[in-house]
C-alpha cells in the first residue's frame, strides 16, 4: 500500500469518527435520561451519577407492551405489501413503455407529497364512515398510502439500473416473465430492496400524524405514548427517553440484520448473465 | 421561510450524503456494519421524542450543548430564541436526514456496475474525474430520487418543528405544516381555512417536484 493512500484511509477514517460522533451524541443522551432520576435530568455534568430502572417499570406497569406490538404488526405488514405491489409496479414502470408512462409514475408519487395534516381530516370522516377508526387494518393502509409510492419510486431506479440484457438472455433460455423476476432481478435488486424495506419499516414505526388522529386505545402505537408524557405538571423526561431508547432497538436489529443483503450488490460485476 | 430552508436543506443534505455515501464505498473495513447501523439511528429515532431530546439538549440553562459550550469556550447560545430557533431546526434536520440521503446514495453506488469504473482506472482517470465523469452520470437517477423526497419531505416538515417550538417564539418558525395545524386545532377551529392553506402546501410540493422531474427528463431526453 502507498504512503498516500494509508494518509488518505486515516483521514477517512477520522472523518467516520467524528461523524458517528455528531450523529450517535443526542442517541447516547436519551439513553443516559432514561436511566436518570427526575432531578438529575437538569444536570448534565453529572455522568451516571445515579443509575436509576425506575423510568423502564413505570413505562412497562403502563402497558407500553401493547403499543409495541401493535406497532410491529402494522409496520411488518405494511412493509410487506409495500415492497411486494410496489416492486411489480416498479417492474412494469421501469420496463414497459406506453404513452403517458411518465404521468402515472408521478401520480403514484403525488400521494406521498399529501401532507400527513392536509388529509388527516376526510380521513378520519372516511375512517368512521367505513366503523374502521382504531383498527389495525386503518393504519395499515394510510402506511402503505405512502410507503407505495416511496417502494415504488426507489425499485424503479434500482431496476432501471439493471442491464436490459440479462433479461432478454433468461428470457432466450426460457424464463417466464415471473420468473425471470424472481430468478434474475429479484437477487440484483436485493441491496435496494433492502434500503427500500429498512426505509418502509421506519416510516411506519416512527409515523406520528395518523397514528395520533386515527387511534384511540385499540390499534396505539408507540409514537403515540409521547402525548401522555407530555403533562401539565412538565415534561417527563426519564420516561420518555425510556420509551425513546426502546423503540430504537428493534429497528436497529432489524436494519443490522438484514445488511448483510446490502453488502451482497457487491457481487454484481461478477454475476454471469 | 419555506423556500430558504428548502434549498438549504436540499444541497447541504445531498452533498453531505454524498460524500460520506463515497467515503463508505471507497474502501472496505470490519466495523462498516456498525458505521451503516450507525447511520440508522437517527432514522430510527422516533422523530417526537427525538425531538423532544434536542429540546432538552438545546436547553439554555439546562441544555447538555450549551454545558459543553461553556466548559470549552465560557459561551452560552440561547439556542430556541427567535433568531436561533429557524438554525436550531435546520441543526436537527441535518442531523436526522442526511443519513437518509446517504443510505440511498450507498445502495445505489453498491449496485453500479464495476466494469466502466474499472476501465476509467486502466485508463489513468484521477480519482476525482472518475466521480464527476462515471460514478454522477450513472447515478443521476438516485440522485434526482434522493433530491426529491428530501425537498418533499422538507417542505412537509412537522413533527421537529412542532415539537421543538410550536412555530415559535413568534412565528419565527412556523413552516407552512405547522401553519396548517394552528388553523385547524381545536383551539381555533378554522378548518375550511386549513384546508385551503394546505391545498397551497400541495401545489407548491407538486411544483417543486414537477421542476425537479422535468430537469430529469431534460438529462436523460
Amino acid at each position: 500500500m502507498r504512503r498516500s493512500d494509508r494518509g488518505k484511509r486515516a483521514l477517512t477514517y477520522i472523518g467516520f469518527v467524528i461523524i458517528s460522533f455528531f450523529i450517535l451524541f443526542p442517541f447516547l443522551w436519551m439513553i443516559s435520561v432514561s436511566f436518570r432520576s427526575k432531578a438529575d435530568v437538569f444536570d448534565p455534568g453529572n455522568f451516571f451519577a445515579s443509575f436509576t430502572l425506575n423510568n423502564y417499570r413505570t413505562i412497562f406497569a403502563s402497558g407500553i407492551g401493547r403499543l409495541f406490538k401493535n406497532s410491529a404488526i402494522i409496520a411488518v405488514l405494511s412493509t410487506l405489501v409495500s415492497l411486494v405491489l410496489g416492486s411489480l409496479a416498479a417492474y412494469g414502470f421501469a420496463r414497459y413503455g406506453w404513452k403517458k408512462r411518465e404521468k402515472r409514475a408521478f401520480w403514484v408519487l403525488s400521494q406521498r407529497f399529501l401532507p400527513p395534516m392536509a388529509v388527516i381530516v376526510p380521513y378520519f370522516m372516511l375512517a368512521s364512515l367505513l366503523r374502521l377508526v382504531d383498527t389495525y387494518l386503518l393504519l395499515i393502509i394510510c402506511y402503505t398510502s405512502f410507503n407505495l409510492p416511496f417502494a415504488m419510486w426507489m425499485m424503479r431506479g434500482f431496476i432501471e439500473d439493471l442491464p436490459r440484457e440479462l433479461e432478454e438472455a433468461a428470457m432466450v433460455d426460457g424464463c417466464s416473465q415471473l420468473q425471470t423476476l424472481w430468478r434474475i432481478i429479484l437477487p440484483l435488486v436485493l441491496p435496494g430492496m433492502t434500503a427500500t424495506a429498512i426505509f418502509c419499516m421506519i416510516n411506519c414505526w416512527n409515523e406520528f400524524v395518523f397514528a395520533n388522529f386515527l387511534t384511540t386505545i385499540q390499534a396505539k402505537t408507540v409514537p403515540t405514548s409521547v402525548m401522555t408524557y407530555l403533562s401539565v405538571s412538565g415534561v417527563k423526561w426519564g420516561e420518555m427517553a425510556a420509551t425513546g431508547t426502546l423503540s430504537v432497538l428493534p429497528v436497529l436489529a432489524f436494519a443490522i440484520a438484514v445488511q448483510k443483503y446490502m453488502i451482497r450488490g457487491l457481487t454484481f460485476g461478477s454475476v454471469k448473465g | 421561510m419555506d423556500l430558504e430552508l428548502l434549498l438549504f436543506l436540499m444541497f447541504n443534505g445531498l452533498v453531505t450524503g454524498f460524500v460520506i455515501a463515497l467515503m463508505l464505498n471507497k474502501y472496505e473495513f470490519k466495523l462498516k456494519p456498525l458505521l451503516v447501523g450507525i447511520l440508522i439511528v437517527p432514522l430510527a429515532m422516533t422523530p417526537t421524542i427525538a425531538g423532544q431530546m434536542w429540546k432538552l439538549m438545546f436547553n439554555a440553562e439546562y441544555g447538555l450543548i450549551n454545558y459543553v459550550l461553556t466548559a470549552l469556550f465560557d459561551a452560552k447560545v440561547t439556542w430556541l430564541s427567535s433568531d436561533m430557533a429557524f438554525w436550531s431546526i435546520l441543526i436537527v434536520d441535518i442531523w436526522q436526514f442526511t443519513p437518509f440521503v446517504t443510505l440511498i446514495l450507498y445502495a445505489g453506488l453498491r449496485s453500479l456496475p464495476t466494469e466502466p469504473l474499472e476501465a476509467a482506472m486502466i485508463d489513468g482517470a484521477s480519482p476525482m474525474r472518475t466521480i464527476f465523469h462515471i460514478t454522477i452520470p450513472m447515478m443521476k437517477k438516485l440522485i434526482f430520487l434522493a433530491l426529491l423526497l428530501r425537498a418533499v419531505d422538507a417542505l412537509k416538515l412537522f413533527d421537529t418543528a412542532f415539537v421543538l417550538t410550536q412555530g415559535g417564539p413568534g412565528n419565527a418558525t412556523e413552516f407552512l405544516s405547522l401553519h396548517v395545524y394552528r388553523l385547524v386545532n381545536a383551539q381555533n377551529g378554522l378548518l375550511g381555512r386549513g384546508a385551503a392553506v394546505a391545498v397551497v402546501l400541495l401545489v407548491v410540493v407538486t411544483a417543486v417536484s414537477r421542476l425537479l422531474i422535468r430537469l430529469q427528463q431534460r438529462e436523460e431526453g
